[in-house]
């Protein structure tokens, strides 16, 4: 029986967690490096949750500076058919001179879901709809066997997409013959600069656009903590010579139960409380902690800092830039971004999917900086080792101080072209 | 836990040999000062050298159980008995288990990590949540004049994958 039910097809293929060790480099200037972290939260684009957990110590600062520094994030609601993207005064001031991330609401494996970045159209379209198009595609790439999804892409930046050509008065009239269904969409404007937040816009619509939009902003909601909760252990020892499979499983462990822990922390789990004495019939969930080590402390209080809403990655990248300013170096912080389940497109250019409403549609990442006190030694067991830190001498060291030692884990569901 | 470092090294090292390739023709052309800026830049890139490696199949499986009642309960609704506690929580998890897969499904270990109302996030053997679900989901008893069920909100093999949410209550 076990062994049947081991075989039936479980809804999706395996999830991946992808962890990357390294360095923060500093942005030069305005231009942020390109290079891990910064890509990855730059090429994830459509964002529905920001959290950011710091020792409360820290918090107050933080959240001062991101006062100052951060405009809270206007984005809209719009109940709309695809046709009214096309409209002139708004595809011309909004998509070909401005730039704007949309999405539409619908399950992205039964319905038919449009994206829009970077002046590309995305159509992620069941047969039936992409057969009465009649617009070019290809099959999605997770369409099934019986090639039941397509996607029908545009880049409506190239000078031959105006109103007036051919192939776009194409466009327009499958909007409006085929594409009747209005659902609700998100919008996004990403020049945040330009919009005055002392002067709200005085009718509820966008330049151009006929369906009216609910405005919303995404400001931070700060939750304090009312009692410390049991700390993880961020520091893992290196094994001392070279590491055996034995020292290389443990390594994993302390990093999946790291992961775990931060997850717990952002759910404000009951098991993290201090008091909290379960009988290990119920739970025998333990935090990673290294019992040799005695000097850092087992519990403390932890602050979160959460947005949500529709928060492009450009918006995030100014988060990140402020928190790794604002945060000393002998503090940690992490922050995990969560991107919708049913977006069509994780990152940049790699379809997503997901099955049935839940199955394998994770795509989020998480950035956990360590303290730096003591990171040239402390932190992990230098996998690669290939000798060449040691060679760098004594001006790596100096450096390796100023710099930021990080882990970051990308979540990506089994139904997801990133990989 | 199977742990894929090998694809990230290689890339690595690929990347390293065409970059060794590239260095090798240089060579041939240029003259020194330039090859000199050649091995800085590399030098720079092994600084920042980074680890990279993939985990897949964890020990672990995440769930976030609602416990379900036909009729349901008043939104306000509290007693002593609901919503229910973990011990509640427990015996009817087993109680189910035990129905559909005898012995072997009530030594499924569950870990209970945070209980919120009628719902709780679970830990439990990534090995047996194909199983363990299969034998909740199907499940109903008549407890106090009501149908007691599970309902399986979410399903991930890394927590933080279900602390989020689906997003579509922003389209609301």
């Amino acid at each position: 029986m076990a062994q049947l039910l081991n075989k039936l097809a479980h809804a999706a293929p395996d999830s991946k967690c992808y962890v990357t060790r390294g360095t923060i480099l500093k942005p030069t200037g305005s231009e942020n490096p390109s290079q891990r972290p910064y890509t990855t939260i730059h090429d994830h684009i459509y964002n529905q949750q920001v959290d950011l957990l710091l020792p409360d110590e820290i918090c107050e600062v933080v959240q001062q500076r991101l006062s100052e520094q951060l405009k809270p994030l206007q984005y809209h609601r719009i109940f709309m058919g695809p046709k009214h993207i096309l409209e002139k005064e708004f595809y011309n001031h909004y998509i070909r001179q401005g730039n704007i991330i949309l999405l539409s609401d619908g399950r992205v494996d039964v319905d038919d879901v449009y994206c829009l970045y970077d002046g590309k159209l995305f159509l992620f379209l069941r047969k039936e709809t992409y057969e009465k198009a009649g617009l070019v595609g290809r099959q999605a790439a997770f369409g099934g066997r019986k090639k039941e999804r397509w996607v029908v892409e545009y880049n409506l930046r190239e000078p031959h997409m105006v109103h007036g050509k051919k192939a776009f008065d194409r466009l327009v009239w499958s909007f409006e013959n085929v594409f009747k269904q209005q659902n609700a969409w998100l919008f996004c404007d990403l020049n945040q600069e330009a919009i005055d937040p002392s002067s709200p816009p005085p009718e509820p619509t966008l330049k151009g656009l006929t369906p009216p939009t609910v405005l919303r902003i995404a400001a931070p909601t700060i939750t304090h903590p009312s009692n410390p909760i049991k700390l993880a252990t961020f520091t893992h020892k290196p094994p001392t010579g070279k590491p055996t499979d034995y020292d290389r499983a443990i390594f994993f462990d302390w990093i999946t139960s790291l992961h775990e822990w931060l997850a717990l922390v952002s759910i404000n789990s009951d098991r993290l409380n201090v008091t909290d004495s379960i009988d290990p019939l119920l739970s025998r969930y333990e935090p990673p902690i290294d019992e040799d080590d005695t000097s850092s402390p087992v519990t403390g209080k932890i602050s979160k800092v959460s947005w949500r809403g529709f928060i492009p990655a450009e918006y995030i990248l100014k988060i990140f830039n402020i928190i790794q300013e604002v945060v000393p170096h002998n503090q940690w912080y992490s922050i995990t971004v969560h991107g919708f389940q049913n977006t069509p497109i994780s990152w940049k250019g790699r379809q997503h999917n997901v099955v049935g409403g839940g199955m394998g549609g994770e795509n989020l990442y998480t950035i956990l900086r360590f303290a730096g006190i003591n990171d040239t030694s402390a932190i992990g067991e230098d996998d690669g080792g290939d000798g060449d830190d040691i060679m760098g001498g004594m001006e790596d060291v100096k450096e390796k101080v100023a710099e930021s030692k990080y882990i970051m884990y990308e979540v990506v569901g089994g139904r997801d072209e990133f990989s | 836990m199977e742990v894929d470092s090998a694809i990230a090294g290689k890339n690595e090292e690929e990347e390293e040999k065409e970059d060794d390739r590239k260095e090798e023709k240089e060579e041939d052309e240029v003259e020194g000062q330039k090859k000199n800026k050649q091995k800085k830049k590399k030098k720079e890139k092994n600084r920042h050298h980074e680890d990279r490696f993939t985990l897949r199949k964890p020990d672990w499986q995440y769930l976030r159980l609602r416990m379900t009642f036909d009729p349901p309960h008043p939104p306000t609704y509290t007693s002593p008995s609901y919503p229910p506690d973990l011990l509640t929580w427990k015996t009817h998890l087993s109680t189910a288990l035990n129905q559909f897969l005898g012995l072997a499904g009530t030594a499924i270990p569950i870990d209970f990590l945070h209980l919120e109302g009628p719902e709780v996030w679970v830990r439990i053997p990534r090995d047996d949540a194909t199983r363990f679900m299969a034998g909740i989901s199907g499940w109903g008893q008549e407890v106090d004049g009501r149908t007691v069920g599970f309902r399986v909100l979410a399903n991930t093999e890394f927590l933080m994958g279900i602390v989020g949410g689906d997003g579509r209550d922003v389209f609301v």
